[in-house]
C-alpha cells in the first residue's frame, strides 16, 4: 500500500501549503509583519494599522482567493470527468464567459440584488455548461467539438459582455472584483456571500468520487455497474456550476486554475477521484493564494491581478499539454 | 426462463436492428452469439443494462422482467465486459478491479471488498501486476484486468462483448479458458459474443447465429456450424472438419459467396 501512503502524504503537504499561503499572505505586503505581529493583530480588538491590514484586508482576501481557487479547481476536475476529456475546464469551454454574462446582466438589470450575484453567476455557469454539453455530446464528448463549441460560446458571451460594458458602464460603475478579474477589494462581505454556495459545492464533492471513477470507465461499463449515467452527469454539471459560479462572482474571469490544477494534481496523486478531488481543491486554494501574494509584491506599489499571473503561468502550460498529449481525446 | 431475451425488437431510426429475438440462456451454461458485423449482437447485449431500450419485448431474469429489478441488484448479479473499453489514464489494475465493487458500496471500501478484490486478482492471475498502470500492460493483461473488474461483483451471470478482439491466439485461449473454468467451478452463466467461430465452438455449450436481427440457428456447436449457416449467415462457402481437437467442429473458409454484399 505504498501508493496510498504517498497519496496521503501529498494531501497533507498540500494542506500545509494552503496554511503557509494564508500566513504568507497576511504577513507580506507594502507593510510587512512578523508572525508575532500577525498573531497579535488577529487577537486584539483595537483599531491598529496591523489590525486593519491583517484582519480586515489581507485575511479575508486570502480566504476569498483560496475559496475561489478551490472552487475553480474542483469545478475543472468535475468538468474533465463529465466531458471525459482533460482539456475541459470552466475557462476553456466557455463556462466562465456564460457565468460572467449572467453576472453582468444581473448587475445591470437588478442592481439592488448585489448580494445575490452568486445565484446569477451559478445559473449562468449551469446554462452554459449544459449548452456546451448538449452541443458536444454524441455518445461521448468529442474533444474537437467540445473545444470548438466552447470557443464559439466563449466568443458569443465575450461579445455580449463587451456590449454590456460599453452601454451600461454607469450601472456597472461600482461593481467589485467581478469586473476586474482579481481579488482586489475582496473582503469579508464577498467571502460570506459565496461561502454558502462554495461550502455546499465542496460538500457535494465528498459524495461524487466513486461515481466519477466509474464514469471514466465508459458509459456502458458504468451503466453495467448500476450507475445512472445521464442523471449522474447532470448532477456533476450542477455541482460544477455551483462551484465555478460562486468563484466567478467574486473573482471574475480567472482562467486556467480549473485547467492546470487538476492536471498537476493528477501527476501528483494519480487519477483516482477519491484522492484527486481533495488534492485538486487544496492545490487550487494554495496556488491562487500564493499567486495573489506574488501579484501584490512583484511590482510595488502597483498590483498585478491574480488572473493575469495565473494566465501567464497557465497559458504556456496549456500549450505544452496540447503538445505532449499522447493521442486522441480520451481522458 | 432463467435468463434471456423474450421477443426483443429494437429499431434505430426506422431501421430494425433486432426483430423479435428470443433467446433462452439456461443456468450454468455458456451461450455464444455469432453473426456478421452489424447483425445486432452488440445491440442485444446493450438491452440488458438499459443502454438500448427495446421497442417491444424484454430481458428476463428468473421469469421476471429485468427492468423490474432494482438497478443495483442487476449490477450485482450480472457482470459485463464491454467491447474494447477505453483505458482511463493513471489507473492501476487494482483500482480498476475495485471499481467492480461499486454496486456494493456503502461509503468506503470494507474489508470484505478488499478480500474479494484480492481473490479476484488471484483468480485472474493479476496479483503480481496489481499496482501496474493499465496503460503499461499488454493487451492480454489489460483484458484480464477488465475481466477482473467484471468479476469483482461475483456475478452469477457474466456477459462478454467480443472479449478476444485484438488479442493474440494465446491470450484468446487464456481469456476463454478462464471464463470456462469459472463457469465449471462456480456455475456462473455466461453469455458472450465472439467472432472467432472455432473458439466459439470450442468453449460454448450453445451457439446462436444471429442474422439480420433474427435468430437464424440455435443449438450445439455441431448443429449450428454447418455449411448452410455459414453460407446464409456469413455469405461464406466453407469446409467443415468435425473432428477437430476434442471433436469440436473446425471451420475452413473457402471463399466469399458470389454476389454477397
Amino acid at each position: 500500500m505504498k501508493t496510498r501512503e504517498r497519496q496521503v502524504l501529498t494531501i497533507v503537504l498540500l494542506a500545509l501549503l494552503c496554511g503557509i499561503g494564508i500566513i504568507v499572505s497576511v504577513s507580506v505586503g507594502t507593510v510587512p509583519f512578523t508572525f508575532g505581529e500577525v498573531l497579535k493583530a488577529l487577537r486584539s480588538q483595537e483599531d491598529s494599522t496591523a489590525r486593519l491590514l491583517v484582519y480586515h484586508l489581507r485575511l479575508p482576501r486570502a480566504l476569498c482567493g483560496g475559496m475561489v481557487g478551490m472552487c475553480l479547481a474542483l469545478s475543472g476536475c468535475i468538468l474533465q470527468c463529465v466531458m471525459r476529456n482533460t482539456l475541459a475546464s470552466p475557462s476553456t469551454i466557455g463556462v466562465t464567459g456564460g457565468a460572467g454574462f449572467a453576472g453582468y446582466l444581473m448587475l445591470v438589470a437588478l442592481p439592488g440584488l448585489g448580494p445575490l450575484l452568486p445565484v446569477g453567476t451559478i445559473l449562468g455557469a449551469f446554462a452554459s455548461t449544459m449548452l456546451i454539453y448538449l452541443l458536444a455530446y454524441r455518445k461521448g464528448v468529442s474533444p474537437l467539438r467540445m473545444i470548438l463549441s466552447g470557443l464559439a460560446v466563449s466568443a458569443l458571451f465575450g461579445a455580449l459582455n463587451d456590449v454590456i460594458k460599453t452601454f451600461f458602464a454607469d450601472a456597472l460603475g461600482n461593481a467589485s472584483g467581478f469586473l476586474v478579474g482579481g481579488l482586489n477589494g475582496a473582503g469579508w462581505t464577498e467571502l460570506y456571500r459565496i461561502l454558502p454556495f462554495a461550502v455546499c459545492g465542496i460538500l457535494f464533492c465528498l459524495l461524487l468520487p466513486a461515481g466519477m471513477n466509474i464514469l471514466l470507465l465508459g458509459d456502458e461499463t458504468a451503466a453495467s455497474l448500476g450507475l445512472r449515467t445521464q442523471n449522474f452527469r447532470f448532477l456533476l454539471i450542477v455541482v460544477s456550476s455551483l462551484l465555478s459560479g460562486a468563484a466567478i462572482s467574486v473573482a471574475g474571469l480567472v482562467a486556467f486554475v480549473g485547467l492546470i490544477v487538476p492536471h498537476i494534481a493528477r501527476l501528483l496523486v494519480g487519477a483516482d477521484h477519491r484522492v484527486l478531488l481533495p488534492a485538486s481543491g487544496l492545490l487550487g486554494f494554495g496556488l491562487v493564494v500564493l499567486c495573489d501574494v506574488l501579484g501584490r509584491v512583484i511590482l510595488p506599489p502597483g498590483e498585478i491581478p491574480v488572473s493575469i499571473l495565473l494566465s501567464v503561468i497557465g497559458a504556456p502550460f496549456f500549450l505544452l499539454m496540447l503538445r505532449t498529449r499522447d493521442s486522441g481525446g480520451e481522458v | 426462463m432463467y435468463f434471456g431475451f423474450e421477443n426483443v425488437t429494437v429499431s434505430y431510426k426506422n431501421r430494425r436492428v433486432l426483430d423479435g429475438v428470443t433467446i433462452d440462456i439456461p443456468k450454468g451454461r455458456i451461450v455464444t452469439v455469432i453473426g456478421r458485423n452489424g447483425c445486432g449482437k452488440s445491440t442485444l447485449l446493450r438491452t440488458v443494462f438499459g443502454m438500448v431500450r427495446p421497442d417491444s419485448g424484454s430481458v428476463v431474469l428468473e421469469g421476471k422482467k429485468l427492468h423490474s429489478y432494482p438497478t443495483n441488484e442487476v449490477a450485482r448479479r450480472i457482470g459485463y465486459l464491454a467491447q474494447s473499453p477505453a483505458v482511463p489514464q493513471g489507473m492501476d489494475v487494482r483500482s480498476l478491479a475495485a471499481c467492480g465493487r461499486f454496486p456494493f458500496r456503502k461509503g468506503g471500501s470494507s474489508r470484505e471488498d478488499e478480500r474479494i478484490i484480492d481473490e479476484t486478482l488471484q483468480v485472474t492471475g493479476l496479483t503480481g501486476l496489481q499496482h501496474r498502470q493499465l496503460a503499461s500492460l499488454s493487451g492480454g493483461e489489460r483484458q484480464r484486468a477488465w475481466l477482473a473488474m467484471a468479476l469483482c461483483r461475483k456475478p452469477e451471470i457474466l456477459i462478454l462483448d467480443e472479449p478476444t478482439t485484438y488479442l493474440d491466439i494465446s491470450c484468446r485461449l487464456e481469456i476463454l479458458e478462464l471464463v470456462q473454468r469459472l463457469n465449471r467451478e462456480t456455475g456462473m452463466t455466461v453469455l458472450m459474443v465472439l467472432h472467432d467461430l472455432d473458439l466459439a465452438a470450442r468453449y460454448s455449450d450453445t451457439l446462436i447465429a444471429l442474422h439480420e436481427g433474427k435468430v437464424f440457428a440455435e443449438g450445439t456447436p455441431r448443429e449450428v456450424l454447418c455449411k448452410q449457416t455459414l453460407r446464409e449467415v456469413f455469405g461464406v462457402e466453407a469446409q467443415l472438419m468435425n473432428d477437430g481437437a476434442d471433436g469440436y467442429p473446425v471451420v475452413i473458409p473457402v471463399r466469399r459467396q458470389e454476389g454477397d454484399r
